[in-house]
């Protein structure tokens, strides 16, 4: 919320080590989805699969943010010279 | 004086809301202390209400007789027994999803994206992500729940997730791609649409757009392969998300639901005022009379527009600032009306859709967690303009039960009458037998005898119309 003026806390809880394992689940969903096409007892239980797909997804999402906000430093890792841009800040939020 | 507990909010052991004096307000109970302080704490509370998102309360100090049932549960959970109670921001009036159109539906959906990735700063999350939490105020949408904001543990995925898109990107996706009068699906699920149901209906294309992709039809099937499987849920349980996938998450919904969009085209009705069959004399002098009858009532505290179309004539109320409900059946006027409100700041008129034919009724458990229409009335002036010949032409249904029903809503009744030689009443009477005999002024006015009384009777010039400006006779 743009508007709100209070200050930001620092993001916490990302730790690379999350990201890896939604790596690891979306092999485990992507081989469930082959493996088990069941159709039942999705309304008895529609949060187990509302859970996992956000750690996929997340997981994804977290990759790109991060790498977003390292992509500097990537790019000098490769040998690519930044342009005029000065480096953003890691550890800051990303907006 | 007894405080009556509100059916519709059982379900959340962190309090609840009651009515005392007239007035809502809500208790929160001892288990949601802590995430209570937290949230006042943190400064988020503050920084929502003033901007507007949240509905703001005070603390207020209120002992109440509690009913037995409520000291029998207190008794037996210590969580359940008060901590505080709040006096939040009274409404006006209590509109429900399935009321809504296209793009208030749309505006609730960024507004409950907006607290929660707002919330994450403060280390808070939303538990709940229902429709019905959001309510319309001086024409936005604000976000009533307070008790629904948590404490985030880290690592979480949102709990949420699953009722967001079933109460919020399931509808508005069939609304897009479909047809608008996909929302009155709410009415039948009211903890939003099932996702799998939403995944076939939708068009394959919408696979296409990588939001609906992942959100809907991917989240669909991924609810239906780990369903009941105890592996997946200990890994769900475990957690695994880092803040940055869950803003990631927040931002990939609210770009999906920003690029979806409905145009209403010109309907029936929404080109009604375009189309009418009576000269700019007689509209112009029909707005005056309204206008007229207005000013000589005494201040209304509210008043209905029923069959408002976009509109126009409601804004005669709202425009003195009285708190006005525009109903219509046609989703596209009503869609119009809330785009006028937006752009123009209104605050004082609220579209919603409504078949008077078949309106709200009350629904949930025990048919009384939802309010029908006539249980959030009565208001204290309605209208009814060119609206009686549908109900008694239209639907069949006889001038006395017309008259009943609307005094069940209303003290004051301003009502147009279009006799049967107006032409708008022969395209009704074209492809069917008249089997209206008693359908003239006389017949009308006799009808209506024993539930109002005439105050003004006036004829519309350059027309056969007339306006009344009715009062309730006898009783309450």
């Amino acid at each position: 919320m743009s508007d709100m003026t209070l200050p930001r806390q620092p993001l916490p809880g990302r730790k690379p080590h999350s990201t890896r394992v939604a790596w690891d689940w979306l092999g485990l969903y992507l081989a469930s989805v082959v493996l088990f096409p069941r159709d039942a007892f999705a309304y008895l239980d529609p949060g187990t699969g509302s859970m996992l797909i956000q750690m996929i997804v997340g997981g994804v999402a977290g990759t790109i943010v991060a790498v977003k906000l390292h992509w500097s430093k990537i790019k000098r890792f490769f040998g690519i010279k930044p342009l005029d841009a000065p480096e953003s800040g890691a550890g800051h939020d990303r907006r | 004086m007894i405080a009556a507990r509100l059916a519709g909010s059982f379900r959340d052991p962190s309090g609840h809301l009651f009515r005392h004096a007239g007035r809502i307000y809500r208790q929160v109970n001892a288990s949601y202390r802590e995430d209570y302080d937290r949230l006042m704490a943190s400064g988020f509370y503050a920084a929502a209400a003033r901007d507007g998102s949240l509905l703001p309360h005070e603390e207020v100090e209120l002992v109440l007789p509690i009913d037995s049932s409520d000291a029998r549960s207190q008794s037996a959970d210590r969580g359940a027994a008060p901590y505080k109670i709040l006096l939040p921001e009274q409404l006006p009036f209590v509109s429900y999803p399935y009321e809504w159109s296209f793009s208030q539906l749309k505006d609730a959906a960024l507004l409950t994206l907006r607290i929660q990735k707002t919330a994450l700063d403060f280390g808070l999350s939303l538990k709940d992500a229902s429709a019905f939490n959001v309510q319309f105020l001086r024409g936005r949408p604000v976000f009533i729940d307070t008790l629904s904001l948590e404490r985030h543990p880290e690592n979480r995925p949102w709990v949420a997730y699953r009722q967001f898109c079933s109460h919020f990107l399931a509808p508005l996706a069939l609304m897009a791609y479909r047809d608008p009068e996909c929302l009155r699906w709410l009415r039948v699920e009211l903890d939003g649409m099932p996702l799998d149901l939403a995944s076939r209906l939708l068009p394959w294309r919408t696979r296409c757009r990588i939001g609906l992709l992942i959100h809907l039809h991917w989240h669909a099937r991924s609810q239906r392969v780990h369903a009941d499987r105890k592996d997946s849920a200990e890994i769900a349980m475990r957690g695994g998300l880092s803040k940055a996938g869950l803003v990631g998450i927040l931002e990939s919904l609210e770009n999906c639901i920003r690029h979806l969009d409905w145009q209403p085209r010109k309907t029936e009705w929404s080109d009604y005022y375009a189309e009418t069959n009576y000269s700019s004399a007689a509209e112009s002098h029909k707005l005056e009379l309204v206008d007229a009858f207005l000013d000589a009532m005494r201040r209304p505290r509210s008043v209905w527009d029923l069959g408002g179309n976009t509109g126009r004539y409601g804004r005669l109320a709202a425009r003195r600032g009285i708190p006005t409900i525009s109903f219509d059946r046609d989703h596209a006027a009503i869609e119009e009306s809330y785009r006028r409100i937006r752009a123009e700041g209104e605050t004082s008129m609220l579209p919603l859709v409504m078949d008077l034919s078949n309106p709200t009724p009350a629904i949930g458990w025990g048919n009384e967690e939802r309010m029908s229409l006539i249980e959030r009335g009565p208001a204290d002036v309605v209208m009814a303009l060119a609206l009686v010949h549908h109900l008694a032409i239209g639907n069949n249904v006889p001038l006395a039960r017309i008259a009943a029903y609307l005094r069940s809503l209303c003290k004051t009744l301003i009502l147009e009458f279009v006799p049967k030689s107006d032409s708008q009443v022969q395209r009704l009477l074209r492809t069917r037998d008249d089997i209206f005999p008693n359908y003239h002024a006389a017949g009308f006015e006799e009808a209506f005898a024993p539930y109002f009384s005439i105050r003004r009777r006036e004829t519309i010039r350059e027309s056969e119309r007339v306006l009344y400006w009715l009062e309730a006779s006898g009783g309450n």
